[in-house]
């Protein structure tokens, strides 16, 4: 009889038991930070589209990151041959895509999304590559809350439910 | 760091697997082929400057900004 081994892991956001086949493979790391090689991605809120991918070798590393269609209509992602190849895509086999997100201190209404490094996941294999995007409109960043209103978060102990009002 | 001339069409090795080769030269653009194993991969440096540093921007979210993130989310959600 086949058991599921379950691995416990130390994260940004407390004490985890993971199967061996959440971990998803970067073999070549992100750029700047190419040491880390094993992630699993956590949802740190009920119905948040934000997640966190969790270094599962280091507790204090994890990136937050989004899949940017939540956000975005259009988003087109270039994979080429020679990721596909790293990435072991069949031809025309789909892919997941997660952009990291950066949020300014004290200014979340100006979190961003990053679309120039978008994260290719084949989750068939769990391995992931960070493909650089080099067409004019993925240079930019996405802002996808301009315009909303959020009161005092200079009071860092302020809790997030009474930080943000509805700007009507 | 090692500097060398070459001419259009002449070449580099780096080590046994990496060649570059100088395609052309025009005005202040220079044109390279890059041949490297599959393995690895070749950046434009302002682009990879770029996401490195938003990579590491990301790996510095606060908790707060965690939960911020997820409420404002909700706001938006609402708004639509």
């Amino acid at each position: 009889m086949e058991t599921e081994e379950k691995r416990c892991i130390e994260t940004r956001i407390g004490k985890y038991a993971i199967d061996d086949t959440a971990i998803i493979s970067f073999p070549q790391g992100m750029l700047g930070i190419a040491e880390k090689t094993k992630y699993i991605i956590l949802d740190m809120v009920e119905q948040s589209p934000f997640r966190l991918l969790q270094s599962i070798e280091d507790k204090e590393f994890a990136l937050l990151v989004t899949n940017p269609y939540n956000f975005m209509e259009k988003y087109p992602v270039v994979v080429d041959k020679n990721a596909r190849k790293l990435l072991q895509l069949k031809k025309g086999e789909p892919f997941d895509v997660l952009v990291t997100v950066t949020i300014p201190q004290n200014e979340p209404e100006k979190l961003s999304l990053n679309l120039t490094g978008p994260i290719i996941v084949n989750t068939r294999e769990q391995l992931a590559l960070q493909v650089p995007q080099y067409e004019r409109e993925s240079e930019r960043s996405f802002f996808p809350f301009e315009g909303v209103t959020i009161l005092s978060t200079q009071d860092s102990t302020v809790s997030a439910d009474n930080a943000i009002q509805d700007r009507a | 760091m090692l500097i060398l001339t070459r001419k259009p069409g002449e070449m580099l090795y780096v080590g046994d697997d990496i060649t570059f080769t100088v395609l052309g030269i025009q005005g202040r653009q220079v044109k390279l082929g890059i041949e490297v194993p599959e393995y690895l991969s070749v950046y434009r440096e302002e682009i990879y400057n770029k996401i490195a540093e938003q990579n590491k921007k990301s790996l510095m979210t606060t908790d707060v900004n965690l939960l911020l993130a997820g409420e404002l989310w909700k706001l938006k959600k609402k708004d639509a």
